[in-house]
């Protein structure tokens, strides 16, 4: 039976060092949601479990001028209330509130939600959508990798043994919309059967100058539907426009049926509520 | 109150002396309430037990070695360490084993084949890992869809006919079928099942648990290990939710088991996982339904045929399968009906008495069939009801046929019920956007529970003792599961010996330290408890009255105790003092006790206590996504008196939320014996965020049922039986679309509505 | 290695292996069994504590994580044998039923009321979200934790 050993640390130096020692005999954790449970169930080969929380370096939501920066100790209930957060990305506010309970919110992390990588995390399609860059450190190297490289494959990251997400860069952008939504079996403490974003930048006449559609939970990660956004970019939105979506998206995506719901409802559903978001925007909410 | 309790209330703004709704409140608010898996003893260990890795299978070698070898594994058992017969099960079916040896085949996932004792839990775990089992695959019929192709012998097969069902339909002019599908529930108890076991004087075997039924379990586990009744002692603490779910054995003849061959204590627990695996379950069904009715609203003839998956083990299979079918007759007068129900044996954990015990599940067929009917006869589904529930006693023979029922008084108070439900549901409300429906859904039911009957024990009995300071403890053998026994106990204790409620404790659920009081469940604790502990007051009183008239040398006076005294009789003129009457008590040993016992008029099997219940339900549709919000619930009852309003109401309400969850999210599922819900993750109940936005319960006081105490016919069970179908109903009113898939969720909506494909189930090629 | 904290107001030393679950810790070794397990995977808030001044589920907090920190149970609400205000409104009012979710509930009442003093009824629900209760529907839970709004002390 494999004795498992806490370690905290209280600089980035200090834990850098020991990943750099140790690196697949490393655990790392901040809120112990995701890590805890896998712990519980045996499923933790790791016997080193590092505990990034006292680490101050890794707290603080801030801007720069290119970047929204969250740091990877932010909780999904310092973020969802967060008064910068709630001015430039509402839908991130709104997607940490969706994410578990408030207990669960209380310690779970967006960094962490990210390095889980399941394809429903509802932080991640969030970072997914608007292509955050993760920050990764090792004591040697520090890079910022783009999301979607860093999620390229079902729950698996880029993150190598020696490396640990110090934060995740949003790059600033005024979205004229951008709504975050999910579809759960229940109202809390659920699982996205789908979730996904989206994002518009609309000129005076609401012709589409940018675009973002994300969708989580239909495919082994999260994705973009650049199909769809190829299709509306330079359009005027329109409820016919709405309508057309909805027929590109069920086409485009192939989800499976698992024991939360089936791929037709899936498809259905992916469909028809980006369609609801573009007409949304249209009636200017 | 008990004023010596340090733990008190703060002197409350809500009233001037704050009173705890309950007895057992304050225990539970401040974490001093103990439940199973709150008892801990020095040297205490922890057992934990191996499940097997197949569902189908004969067992070739089990091999402890490795896993003995463990430092701080103390012992493992095996089907060699049981020396008499290997055979346990639930209420009076003794038809599994206790565990599973070499050479023999395991049935189910639940199959237990060994249990390892360990100084802790994480050491048990580990030793369970490394026991080596052998295991040769037997095919078994994995699905329900398997045993129909493969043409296997029902395990139960049931039939309710009346009157002439051909006919019926001739006589119709217009005839509705309608398919439906059930799914296999869990009762999701938060409590998960636990135990722990020590040995006390005289080698006393003691096992602390919660159990919905002390007495069964102790003459199963005697039984089943051939110990002594006296040498088993059990006793439940308080029980975190059971809903019908632990009156199976669990823990307990395991517990039993290693408590023979240990000295010291041994705890076991059950994780989620294991309780949602390895306890009984809640039946599921397929039924294909048919109605035939005039066009004058009169019900002609109704057919049903269901097929439903079992397990190996049968303690509660007919009762399941016979609830579902009585359940589809609903309150009326049917005059042709032809039900049928068969069970099969399909890879399954046992199934369980779930709350309702399958009425609520009949019960959905018939309310939305009649919808379904009431659409193509251009009439009121009320309207339709009116003109067919049973009006009288006759009529309940219908709904148990060969019963020869009596109720208490002819008053069948469904239609004030009806009016209640109505009066308060107000006016529907206009949809929250455009594109979004709003519909309401009606549903009754008749709810009806023998008295002074369940399925195994004819009623109760209690113990009540009285101090020296008139002060009083009520001893029962029933375990307070949280719908509140403890306030049905001071109550009618309080009435019958006129003494105020805080002046009353009570000791609850031990084999030996309490009396017999058979199973909890199946709304009969009103009843049952509720007139034994009327007759101990009554036979008390009749004592200490005697014992005053000796104390004061007056034999032939007429005394009576009345405000902790003694007056002579219908005058205001004091007879005996108490403490002088104390004093006299002190010195003579006088004890100061008396049993009273309640059983069902044994000459008449089938007396039933009859609630109608009515329930409406608004609920809003957005027809494209196929999300629901539920605006409202009404439910209206009549039970007879209401003893313990906050209770009452909580049970209601909380049948009602845990009916939406059995209807709009639980999905119990397997796939050739593996469990696809392993967890609360995957198998979901409401939450906060899922109930409806008003939730509600009436109460009518009209039909006071036949012996029943104060006129209170009891509850529980009954807030279950009509949600489901107001739901599916408001929906129908809403959108036109009759879900009858469960659980109703958007995607199977969507699927019956068009909108997205769906693929019938192929069972129904076999009704 | 002992790991020190606060529990309850009082300064212990736990034994158990620093990852051992608090949960377990609080149960196990200082059998404080108010704090209940339901699930293990934090999806029925039955083992809610607060930590220092939030609540979380113990049973996916290490031990080694609280060193230094402020634990507050069930069993600690009360003050000099006094209870908490939402102690005595669920007692008074029907809020509970079996009381298995009931210690869970009131601390995660309690850490509700504590950042968010006059809660409207949906930022109730929301603040129970993460508690599962199968036997009261919810609805008298609500209600007690209304009734005290007006009477709301620190």
């Amino acid at each position: 039976m494999q004795k498992k050993h806490y370690m905290s640390f209280h600089s980035l130096e200090a834990i850098l060092s020991k990943l750099n020692s140790f690196q697949q005999q490393c655990c790392l954790f901040s809120g112990c949601t995701d890590v805890g449970v896998m712990l519980r169930n045996g499923l933790i080969k790791a016997e080193l479990l590092l505990d990034c929380k006292n680490i101050p370096d890794l707290y603080g939501i801030e801007i720069n001028n290119s970047h929204l920066i969250i740091k990877a100790n932010e909780s999904f209930s310092r973020i969802s209330n967060n008064s910068l957060i709630k001015k430039i990305f509402p839908l991130l506010a709104n997607a940490s509130l969706s994410v578990g309970s408030p207990a669960i919110r209380n310690r779970a992390t967006l960094a962490g939600n990210i390095n889980t990588a399941s394809p429903a995390g509802d932080g991640l399609i969030v970072a997914y959508g608007l292509e955050a860059k993760i920050e990764l450190k090792s004591i040697n190297s520090s890079r910022l990798v783009r999301i979607d490289h860093y999620i390229s494959k079902t729950k698996t990251t880029d993150r190598r043994d020696d490396e640990l997400i110090t934060a995740i860069h949003f790059p600033l952008k005024q979205w004229t919309f951008q709504k975050f939504f999910k579809i759960g079996k229940r109202n809390a403490l659920a699982i996205s059967v789908v979730n996904g974003i989206v994002a518009l930048q609309l000129d005076k006449n609401k012709m589409i100058e940018d675009v973002r559609i994300a969708l989580g939970a239909v495919a082994p990660t999260p994705i973009r539907v650049k199909e769809a956004e190829l299709f509306l970019k330079g359009k005027t939105l329109s409820m016919e426009l709405a309508n057309n979506i909805d027929n590109i998206i069920r086409s485009k995506i192939s989800p499976i049926t698992d024991i939360r719901a089936s791929a037709n409802y899936r498809k259905y559903i992916s469909g028809v509520l980006v369609k609801r978001q573009l007409l949304d925007a249209l009636e200017g909410q | 109150m008990n004023i010596i309790d340090p733990l008190r209330l703060k002197d409350s703004v809500f009233m001037k002396n704050p009173k705890p709704f309950r007895l057992d409140a304050v225990d539970k608010v401040t974490g001093r309430a103990k439940y199973s898996a709150d008892y801990y003893f020095p040297k205490m260990q922890y057992a934990k037990v191996l499940w097997p890795s197949v569902s189908s299978g004969i067992v070739k070698k089990i091999s402890i070695a490795a896993a003995q070898e463990i430092d701080g594994v103390t012992l493992i058992i095996t089907r060699s360490n049981i020396s008499g017969p290997n055979i346990s099960g639930i209420f009076q079916f003794f038809d599994r084993p206790i565990l599973i040896g070499e050479g023999e085949i395991i049935k189910c996932n639940s199959d237990p084949l060994a249990i390892v004792v360990a100084i802790s839990e994480d050491i048990a775990d580990h030793a369970l890992s490394l026991i080596n089992v052998e295991i040769d695959p037997i095919d078994h019929a994995d699905s329900l869809y398997d045993a129909l192709a493969n043409n296997d012998k029902p395990v139960f097969e049931k039939t309710i006919e009346k009157g002439n069902i051909n006919k019926g339909f001739d006589e119709a002019d217009v005839v509705v079928r309608q398919n439906y599908f059930c799914p296999l529930g869990e009762h999701a108890y938060i409590e998960p099942e636990a135990g722990v076991v020590y040995k006390s004087e005289q080698g006393v075997i003691n096992i602390i648990v919660g159990s919905q039924d002390l007495t069964q379990n102790q003459r199963m586990i005697c039984k089943s290990l051939e110990l002594p009744f006296n040498m088993v002692h059990i006793h439940s603490p308080f029980v975190g939710g059971a809903f019908g779910g632990k009156h199976a054995m669990s823990v307990q003849v395991y517990l039993a088991l290693i408590g023979i061959l240990v000295d010291f204590p041994v705890k076991m627990t059950w994780t989620r996982e294991e309780s949602l695996a390895h306890s009984c379950k809640k039946q599921g069904h397929i039924i294909s339904a048919t109605l035939g009715i005039k066009k004058n609203g009169k019900i002609t003839a109704f057919k049903a045929e269901l097929v439903g998956p079992c397990g190996p083990y049968h303690g509660n299979t007919q009762d399941n399968c016979s609830g579902v079918l009585a359940g589809m007759i609903g309150p009326y007068n049917q005059p042709n009906i032809h039900i049928h129900g068969r069970m099969f044996d399909v890879l399954l954990p046992e199934l369980g008495a779930f709350r309702g015990v399958g009425a609520p599940d009949g019960n959905f067929v018939i309310e939305t069939i009649i919808e379904l009917a009431a659409n193509k006869i251009h009439m009121s589904g009320l309207e339709i009801r009116k003109k067919n529930w049973f009006r009288n006693n006759e009529d309940i023979k219908t709904l148990f046929p060969g019963a020869t029922a009596r109720n208490g008084s002819e008053r069948w108070c469904m239609n004030e019920v009806v009016e209640l439900a109505l009066s308060k549901a107000g006016s529907l409300p206009k949809p929250s956007a455009p594109n979004r429906f709003v519909g309401r859904g009606f549903a009754n039911a008749s709810c009806a529970y023998m008295n002074g009957n369940t399925p195994f024990h004819k009623g109760s009995t209690a113990q009540i003792d009285m101090f020296l300071d008139g002060t009083i403890v009520v001893k029962t053998g029933f375990a307070e599961l949280g719908e509140g026994i403890t306030g049905i106990i001071t109550h009618f204790a309080s009435v019958g010996l006129g003494i105020s409620e805080d002046r009353i404790s009570v000791n609850l659920g031990d084999t030996h330290l309490t009396t017999k009081s058979g199973a909890l469940g199946f709304s009969q604790a009103t009843v049952n408890l509720g007139n034994a502990i009327l007759d101990a007051a009554t036979k008390l009183k009749n004592h200490i009255e005697f014992l005053a008239k000796r104390c004061i040398g007056a034999p032939n006076k007429e005394i009576e105790f009345r405000n902790s005294n003694f007056y002579y009789k219908h005058t205001n003129d004091l007879a005996c003092e108490w403490q002088t009457f104390s004093d006299y008590c002190f010195h003579h040993v006088e004890p100061l006790s008396a049993t009273g016992r309640f059983v069902g008029d044994l000459a008449d099997e089938y007396q039933y206590s009859i609630t109608p219940v009515a329930c409406i339900a608004d609920v809003e549709v957005d027809p494209e996504t196929g999300n629901f919000k539920i605006l409202q619930i009404i439910q209206s009852h009549d039970v007879g008196k209401v003893i313990q309003p906050e209770s009452a109401r909580g049970q209601m309400v909380g049948a009602t939320v845990m009916q939406i969850g059995i209807t709009m999210f639980e999905n119990f599922m397997m796939d050739n014996g593996e469990i696809l819900t392993p967890s609360f993750s995957e198998y979901l109940i409401p939450t906060t965020l899922d109930i409806p936005i008003i939730n509600e319960v009436h109460f009518f006081e009209g039909n006071l049922g036949i012996n029943c105490p104060e006129g209170a016919k009891g509850l529980g069970e009954h807030g279950m039986y009509t949600v489901g179908a107001a739901i599916a109903n408001a929906i129908f009113n809403a959108t036109g679309i009759m879900v009858t898939k469960i659980p109703l969720s958007p995607e199977t909506f969507l699927e019956a509505s068009g909108k997205i494909p769906s693929v019938e189930n192929r069972c129904y090629d076999y009704l | 290695m002992s790991t020190s904290f606060f529990l309850n107001g009082v300064l212990v030393e736990a034994t158990s292996n620093k990852t051992t679950p608090l949960l377990k810790v609080i149960r196990d070794e200082f059998f404080l069994t108010g704090t209940k397990s339901g699930c293990e995977t934090g999806e029925c808030g039955a083992c809610l504590v607060l930590l220092d001044d939030i609540a979380v589920n113990s049973c996916l907090v290490l031990l080694g994580e609280i060193e230094g920190k402020t634990i507050t149970t069930i069993e600690g609400l009360n003050k000099d044998g006094i209870l908490d205000q939402v102690q005595v409104a669920f007692a008074e009012l029907g809020a509970l039923q079996c009381g298995f979710c009931t210690p869970g509930m009131i601390i995660a009442a309690k850490a509700l009321l504590m950042h968010n003093p006059h809660p409207t009824r949906d930022e109730i629900l929301i603040g129970l979200s993460g508690n599962l209760c199968r036997c009261t529907g919810y609805e008298q839970i609500v209600e007690a934790v209304e009734s005290i709004l007006p009477y709301r002390t620190k």
